[in-house]
């Protein structure tokens, strides 16, 4: 093929005309056009359109100015909470490590879960239901927020009227989950035979990743993903390739680990220890979510995604030099401070990837494509508060004598939900049950199933829950979501449920 | 196509309501902007931009030099009911960025002496609606046959530039050879 090329080129006249489509022809062949098709897809997918020219930047993060201002003084809050328990502890923010120390650290890098610092002393910087009471104050101010009713009154907690579906749509956007198409999930249980669905639907996934199409892969996977082949969408969907230069870059933030400690570092190891740890499915790959934490807590090329996010990266001030531009760093480096449950992120990853360099770019990938919103103020479609006033919206409607009787004994939903929602419902699902449901987040590019589903375990737990008489006893009822099959209650939600 | 600013006197927003403003409840769902151009004779509108703040519809009518032998300048609708909110109720839309073009109104834009801008707002849950950051854009200088060439230029340095990846792949792997 190559020499075909060289010949072609040796024509005695470049003509050019034909080199456009000797380029294109080339491009075919070596497999590249379909890498470039992909690569453009990924930035189309990832990237929001392009903004008015008047737009300011900070329009392109967070259009609506009253909730890019909840987020900032949320951030301000949780830098002074970082802040007071570094002068408390007498920790600096950072510090580069001693060679002895550098030695260690590099002989224990596959095993630091044996290490057993003392992290009594550190807290979590906040927690999901710190984050809920901040999104409970959330109020437009130019809105009606008065103490009549009206009708247009929310009775959840969510108190901002942004734009979520209609049940209507939502059967629409999911269209691929509906009753007369195949899921796995549903139709590759063992009553059911395989030649009915599941054989046809692995041999074309098969052939979606050998022709390497990533637009083709995110289609095909909204209807399940077989586990032979997950690890390997995933990787396709997300354009994430195992160049030789993203093993160096891995080794580069190893090194950047072994060099310096952050404080950041032991909040990543209290988090783990407190919550990965202690899971039944999780505390295996300890080790493992050590290797990924630590280094995307110092991969910078994480700070591309604050274009989009209407979070900003703390900034912080070498000694003595405070409010000096040139003095300013991003910290931690990423720009993104872990909370209590952050590990969770990136647990289940660990079933279908063994590469720790791999594990990481798909952590980071999902990271930057979906997590970030579950814990940042905005008014995405995607965002944690379209998200709680979606599942807030679509109980009243379709649950009202349910949704009623919790308000009434003062157990509003959202309080129980809210923590499935902010950790994407992982650690809370059986893994396999995760995984069928994290396929549909990437098949479908949005997290509004989260809130769906969340919506559809109350459905599911209706009758006992209409008998509780206080939160603590609702939160009863829905304290083990580890039964429960996940496509089943969607798609008995979305598609069957009679309104 | 370059644009060129045109300085504009924005008047405050009148409400249009019906009945005593002091007794009657409710708050205006109507408000009506005046925008002259006291220092710019008239001209041809290009373009407006604006941010929107919670208007969910917008219409514009426009007065325009009239020809010298026609009757006195007469008050022309050029945007009926533009639907800048597609829920009212919603946020949705409510602090976007927004351009109008000549070519989506509804009458040519040749001779503008002034402008009135109807804002609407139906959703009584809103309690102040307007536009912000106005702008009033007429056409630029013409570009002429310099852009052309540029153009040309632009192609001619775009193949040179693949036709060197192309000879570096080939001495590349004439090297392996």
């Amino acid at each position: 093929m190559i020499l075909k090329f060289q010949v072609s080129l040796q024509k005695p006249e470049i003509k050019l005309e034909t080199l456009k489509e000797d380029i294109k022809e080339f491009f075919r062949i070596t497999g590249w056009e379909k890498k470039l098709h992909n690569a453009v897809y990924s930035e189309l997918t990832v990237f929001p359109l392009p903004r008015h020219p008047a737009a300011p930047p900070e329009h392109l993060k967070e259009p609506l100015v009253y909730m890019r201002k909840a987020q900032g003084s949320w951030e301000k809050r949780i830098l002074k909470s970082l802040n007071s328990m570094c002068t408390e502890l007498s920790i600096p923010l950072a510090r580069k490590r001693p060679v002895v120390e550098q030695k260690e650290l590099l002989n224990k890098w596959n095993e630091m879960g044996t290490d057993e610092p003392d992290l009594s002393l550190f807290r979590p910087v906040y927690a999901p239901k710190d984050f809920l009471e901040v999104l409970i104050n959330l109020r437009n101010p130019n809105y009606e927020n008065g103490e009549h009713l009206n009708f247009k009154t929310h009775l959840g907690l969510i108190q901002v009227p942004l734009k979520v579906k209609y049940i209507s749509e939502l059967k629409e956007f999911f269209v691929e989950l509906s009753l007369n198409t195949g899921q796995l999930g549903i139709d590759d249980a063992t009553q059911v035979p395989p030649e009915l669905f599941e054989n046809e639907h692995v041999r074309l996934g098969q052939k979606v990743l050998a022709e390497q199409d990533s637009a083709a892969a995110q289609q095909y996977i909204r209807q399940g993903s077989p586990t032979a082949l997950r690890a390997e969408l995933w990787a396709l969907i997300l354009n994430v390739s195992n160049q030789p230069e993203d093993l160096l870059y891995y080794e580069q933030l190893k090194s950047n680990v072994i060099q310096h400690d952050l404080l950041v570092d032991s909040l990543i190891y209290k988090d783990v220890k407190l919550t990965a740890s202690n899971d039944d499915y999780y505390f295996v790959f300890e080790d493992y979510l050590y290797q990924v934490l630590l280094c995307f807590s110092r991969d910078t090329a994480v700070l591309g995604h604050f274009a989009y996010n209407s979070a900003s990266p703390p900034k912080s001030y070498i000694r003595g030099k405070l409010g000096m531009e040139d003095y300013a760093v991003f910290y931690p480096p990423n720009g993104v401070i872990p909370f209590h449950g952050f590990s969770m992120y990136v647990a289940p990853l660990c079933f279908l990837y063994h590469e720790p360099s791999k594990l990481y770019q798909i952590f980071r990938e999902m990271y930057v494509r979906f997590f970030f919103r579950l814990h940042s103020i905005s008014s995405h479609h995607s965002g944690i508060v379209s998200l709680c006033l979606l599942f807030e919206t679509l109980l009243q409607t379709h649950l009202p004598q349910l949704f009623y009787h919790l308000r009434e004994i003062g157990a509003q939903p959202l309080r129980i939900s809210f923590k499935w929602m902010v950790r994407a419902f992982s650690g809370y699902l059986a893994t396999d049950q995760l995984l069928l449901l994290w396929d549909r987040i990437l098949g479908y590019n949005s997290l509004e199933i989260l809130a769906v589903l969340a919506a559809a375990v109350f459905a599911f737990r209706a009758v006992n829950l209409m008998e509780v008489t206080s939160l603590a006893a609702a939160e009863a009822v829905l304290a083990d979501l580890s039964t429960l099959k996940v496509m089943p209650l969607l798609q008995i939600f979305l598609f069957a449920t009679v309104t | 196509m370059s644009r060129v600013q045109v300085p504009c006197h924005i008047k405050g927003a009148v409400a249009l309501q019906v009945g005593d403003v002091r007794t009657v409840q409710g708050r205006p769902g109507v408000l009506v902007i005046d925008v002259t151009f006291p220092t710019a004779g008239p001209f041809e509108l290009q373009e407006i931009t604006f941010k929107n703040y919670y208007t969910a519809f917008l219409s514009i009518r426009v007065r325009q030099l009239g020809s010298p032998n026609h009757s006195p300048n007469k008050w022309i609708t050029c945007l009926r009911d533009y639907c800048l909110m597609p829920n009212p109720h919603n946020e949705e839309g409510a602090q976007e960025y927004v351009s109008l073009y000549k070519h989506q109104m509804l009458c040519n834009l040749e001779k503008v002496l002034e402008l009135r801008l109807i804002l609407r707002q139906p959703s009584p849950l809103w309690l102040n609606f307007t536009l912000e950051e106005l702008q009033f854009f007429q056409h630029g200088p013409q570009v002429g046959d310099f852009f052309l060439m540029e153009d040309q230029n632009y192609q001619i340095r775009s193949i040179m530039f693949v036709l060197g990846i192309v000879l570096d792949y080939k001495l590349n792997s004439l090297k392996e050879q």
